[in-house]
C-alpha cells in the first residue's frame, strides 16, 4: 500500500474515532481530542516490518494516531472495537488503549504514562538484543513525556544497553507543558543516541528519516531518535498535496478518498452492532484473593446481611 | 558453564544446612540453570555480587546478558523488566533495599499490575529484595513495603520466614505468570538458627498457602517474616504459663489465605495479628475485618494486633528497639487474649 493511500485510510478512520468514540462511550461533555500527529505516527508504522508472523518489529504509540496502526497491520474493526469498548475488543472494554496489545503482531498497547511506556519499550528492545533477533522496537512519543524521570530512565537504560529502540518524537514544544523541553538534538550527545530531524509538514522526509533510523537500529547501532518538528497551521489538504506529488491525478485521488471512507464507514457499522461488555464480565486481576466456594457459603450462612 | 560454582549455592548439593540467604541464592542459581529465559537485573548485582552478596559469582557463571548491572534507576529497570517479560523472558529484579522500590511504584501499580487485566498480556516478573528493621539501618534501609502494594489488584506479595520456604517460594514466584513482590527480611539472611538442610530436589512452595508453624488451642497468632520467630518464642514462653498458642505463618500476603485463618479461628476463638510493618493501614486491619465478616460468631475476644509504631524506622538502637514489636509485646497481648 502506498503512503498516500495509507494516509487517506488513517485520516478517514481518525475522523470516525474522533466523532464516534466520544459519543458512543459515554464521554459526552468532554472536549474532542486535539488534532493528532498523524504524520510521524504513520511514517513510523510504515517504516517497520509487519509483525503478523510473530517475528516482525514491535510498535507502540504513546501519543499519535491509533489509526496510523493501520499501516502496521491493524484493521479498522479492531481499532474501533477498542475505542467503542465492545465486548469483542481485545481489552473487552477494560481499557481504551487505542492500539490493542498483540505480541504476535508486534503491537504494544499504549498507556497514558509517558515514562512507563518508554521503560517498557526499552525492555522490549533489550529482550530483542538479548536474543540477537533482527527486530526493532519503535515508540511514537512527544516532547511532553520527556520531562518525566521515568522517560529519562527508560531511554538511558536503552542507550546503555545498546538496545534496538527507535523513538519517533513529535516535537510539539509550542504547547504549554512542552515549552520547557529541550530539542532532541541538544540532548543527543548527553544520552548517546543518534538523532535525525524532519518536519511534519514534509511527510516524505519524515518517512525517509524513520526508515533510516529503523535500518540503523536493526544494524546494531543502538538507540535512534527521529525528531519531527510540528509545523503550525499545516492543513490536511497540504499534507495530501505533499504526498500526492505529481503522480496522482484528481480522479484517482477522489477515488482513493471515497474507498477509504466507505471502508471505514462499513467497519464502523459492523462494530457498532457488536455487543458491549456484560457487567458480569468484570473479573478480578490475576491475583485477587477470592474466597473459595465453601468460604462463600460460610459467609452467606454465618454473616447476616441486614442491608440486603 | 566454565566459571566455578560459588560456594554459597552448593550447600544443598553437598547435604549441608543453608542459611536463609543461601536458600535464596540457590533458588536463583537453579532457576537460571533450569530456564534460559530467566535473567537477573539490579544495582550492583553483577561485578559486586549484590549489596548482601546474594549473587556473588553469578556474573562469571551466567554472563552479563543474564546478570545485568543497572543504573540507579528503579523505575527504569523495573519498567524495562516488564517489557522483557512481555517478550517471553522471566526477569528477576533486585531492589538493593526494598525501601528503594518507591520510584518504581508508578510502573508497578499502573502498568505491570494492570497489564493482564487490560488485555496487554501477563508480566511474569519478580521484584525481590531485603526489608525490615533491627539492623540500625535507619529510615531508608529498614522499611517493610508490603502494604504500599497490598491494595493493588494484579500483584502477588510473598514474604517467607524460613530457608525452606524462601527457596521454594522464590522458585514458585519465578515460574508464576503474575508479577510477584518477594520480601526478604535482612534479620533472617544469616541467622544461624535458621540454617536447615533442604531437599536436594527441585521443589516449590505454592504461593497463596499459609502454614501452621506451631499447633495450639487457646490463641491463634497470625504473622509473617521475622515476626514468625518472635511469635514462636512468645508461644514457647506462654506454654510454661499454661497457654497453648497456635502460630500461623502467612508466607503469602497477597493473595491472602483467608480460609486457613478462618479454620484456625474456628478452633481457638481468639486471634492476634503480629507484623513488623507499622500499625495504620497494616495487614492486621484487613485480617481483622475479614474475620469479622466471616467468623464473627466464633470470636471469643476481639482480634487484636501487635505492630510497629506509626513512625519512620528510627536509627538509634534504643529507639528502634522500642519501635519494633518484641517477644514481650507478643507475650502480653496473647496472654491478655487468653484471659479475655
Amino acid at each position: 500500500m502506498d503512503f498516500l493511500t495509507a494516509f487517506l485510510r488513517a485520516q478517514a478512520l481518525e475522523a470516525l474515532l474522533s466523532e464516534e468514540a466520544l459519543t458512543r462511550v459515554s464521554r459526552e461533555g468532554r472536549d474532542a481530542p486535539p488534532e493528532r500527529p498523524l504524520v510521524p505516527a504513520l511514517a513510523a508504522a510504515a517504516s517497520l516490518r509487519g509483525g503478523s508472523d510473530g517475528r516482525g518489529d514491535l510498535f507502540s504509540l504513546r501519543v499519535g494516531s491509533p489509526a496510523a496502526a493501520l499501516a502496521f497491520g491493524a484493521t479498522p474493526e479492531i481499532l474501533l472495537r477498542q475505542a467503542l469498548a465492545r465486548a469483542t475488543a481485545p481489552a473487552q472494554g477494560r481499557d481504551a488503549g487505542g492500539l490493542p496489545t498483540d505480541w504476535e503482531r508486534g503491537w504494544v498497547g499504549p498507556v497514558p504514562l509517558p515514562g512507563a511506556l518508554m521503560e517498557v519499550m526499552a525492555g522490549v528492545a533489550m529482550a530483542v538484543r538479548m536474543r540477537s533477533e533482527p527486530r526493532v522496537a519503535l515508540l511514537v512519543d512527544d516532547t511532553a513525556g520527556s520531562g518525566s524521570g521515568d522517560w529519562h530512565e527508560g531511554l538511558n537504560l536503552a542507550v546503555v544497553c545498546q538496545a534496538p529502540l527507535v523513538v519517533v518524537n513529535h516535537d510539539v514544544r509550542g504547547r504549554a507543558a512542552d515549552a520547557w523541553m529541550s530539542p532532541m538534538r541538544d540532548r543527543a550527545d548527553g544520552y548517546g543516541f543518534r538523532v535525525r530531524n524532519a518536519k511534519d509538514s514534509e511527510p516524505w522526509s519524515v518517512l525517509a528519516r524513520c526508515r533510516e533510523a529503523v535500518a540503523a537500529a536493526r544494524a546494531g547501532e543502538g538507540v535512534q531518535v527521529v525528531d519531527v518538528e510540528a509545523v503550525p497551521d499545516v492543513t490536511p489538504d497540504q499534507l495530501v498535496a505533499a504526498l500526492r506529488g505529481e503522480g496522482v491525478e484528481d480522479a484517482r485521488l477522489t477515488a482513493l478518498r471515497h474507498e477509504a471512507s466507505v471502508e471505514m464507514a462499513a467497519a464502523l457499522q459492523r462494530v457498532v452492532a457488536e455487543p458491549v461488555p456484560d457487567p458480569g464480565a468484570i473479573r478480578p486481576a490475576t491475583s485477587s484473593s477470592q474466597p473459595s466456594q465453601a468460604a462463600r457459603e460460610l459467609h452467606r450462612v454465618r454473616t447476616p446481611r441486614p442491608w440486603s | 558453564m566454565t566459571a566455578p560454582t560459588p560456594e554459597h549455592v552448593t550447600r544443598t548439593r553437598l547435604g549441608e544446612p543453608v542459611t536463609f540467604l543461601e536458600a535464596i541464592a540457590e533458588a536463583l542459581w537453579e532457576e537460571l540453570e533450569r530456564d534460559p529465559s530467566v535473567f537477573l537485573m539490579g544495582e550492583d548485582i553483577g561485578t559486586y555480587g549484590g549489596a548482601f552478596k546474594v549473587t556473588r559469582g553469578f556474573l562469571d557463571a551466567f554472563g552479563e546478558e543474564r546478570i545485568i548491572d543497572t543504573p540507579i534507576a528503579e523505575g527504569g529497570f523495573t519498567g524495562a523488566a516488564a517489557g522483557a517479560a512481555h517478550m517471553g523472558l522471566r526477569p528477576v529484579v533486585e531492589m538493593q533495599f526494598m525501601d528503594f522500590i518507591s520510584p518504581a511504584y508508578d510502573v508497578l501499580t499502573n502498568y505491570i499490575a494492570t497489564s493482564a487485566y487490560r488485555g496487554a498480556g501477563p508480566v511474569p516478573l519478580v521484584v525481590r529484595g531485603p526489608v525490615g528493621g533491627g539492623n540500625r539501618g535507619g529510615p531508608f534501609h529498614s522499611q517493610n513495603v508490603e502494604m504500599a502494594f497490598f491494595h493493588t489488584p494484579g500483584l502477588k506479595i510473598v514474604y517467607p520466614s524460613t530457608a525452606r520456604d524462601a527457596k521454594g517460594l522464590l522458585k514458585a514466584a519465578i515460574r508464576d505468570d503474575s508479577p510477584v513482590l518477594f520480601e526478604e527480611h535482612k534479620g533472617l539472611y544469616r541467622a544461624p538458627d535458621l540454617r536447615e538442610v533442604l531437599p536436594d530436589e527441585d521443589y516449590v512452595v505454592p504461593i497463596g498457602k499459609a502454614r501452621t508453624a506451631r499447633e495450639g488451642t487457646d490463641v491463634t497468632v497470625v504473622t509473617y517474616g521475622l515476626m514468625v520467630h518472635r511469635s514462636l518464642a512468645a508461644a514457647e514462653a506462654l506454654e510454661s504459663q499454661g497457654v497453648s498458642v497456635e502460630v500461623v505463618d502467612l508466607r503469602t500476603l497477597l493473595p491472602l489465605d483467608e480460609d486457613h485463618l478462618v479454620e484456625c479461628l474456628q478452633r481457638t476463638g481468639r486471634m492476634l495479628v503480629v507484623h513488623e510493618d507499622t500499625r495504620t493501614g497494616g495487614i492486621a486491619g484487613e485480617i481483622a475485618i475479614r474475620m469479622n465478616e466471616r467468623a464473627f460468631e466464633w470470636l471469643d475476644a476481639p482480634v487484636l494486633r501487635v505492630t510497629a509504631v506509626d513512625a519512620p524506622v528510627p536509627y538509634a538502637a534504643v529507639l528502634e528497639d522500642a519501635f519494633l514489636p518484641s517477644v514481650q509485646d507478643i507475650v502480653e497481648a496473647t496472654g491478655y487474649l487468653a484471659r479475655y
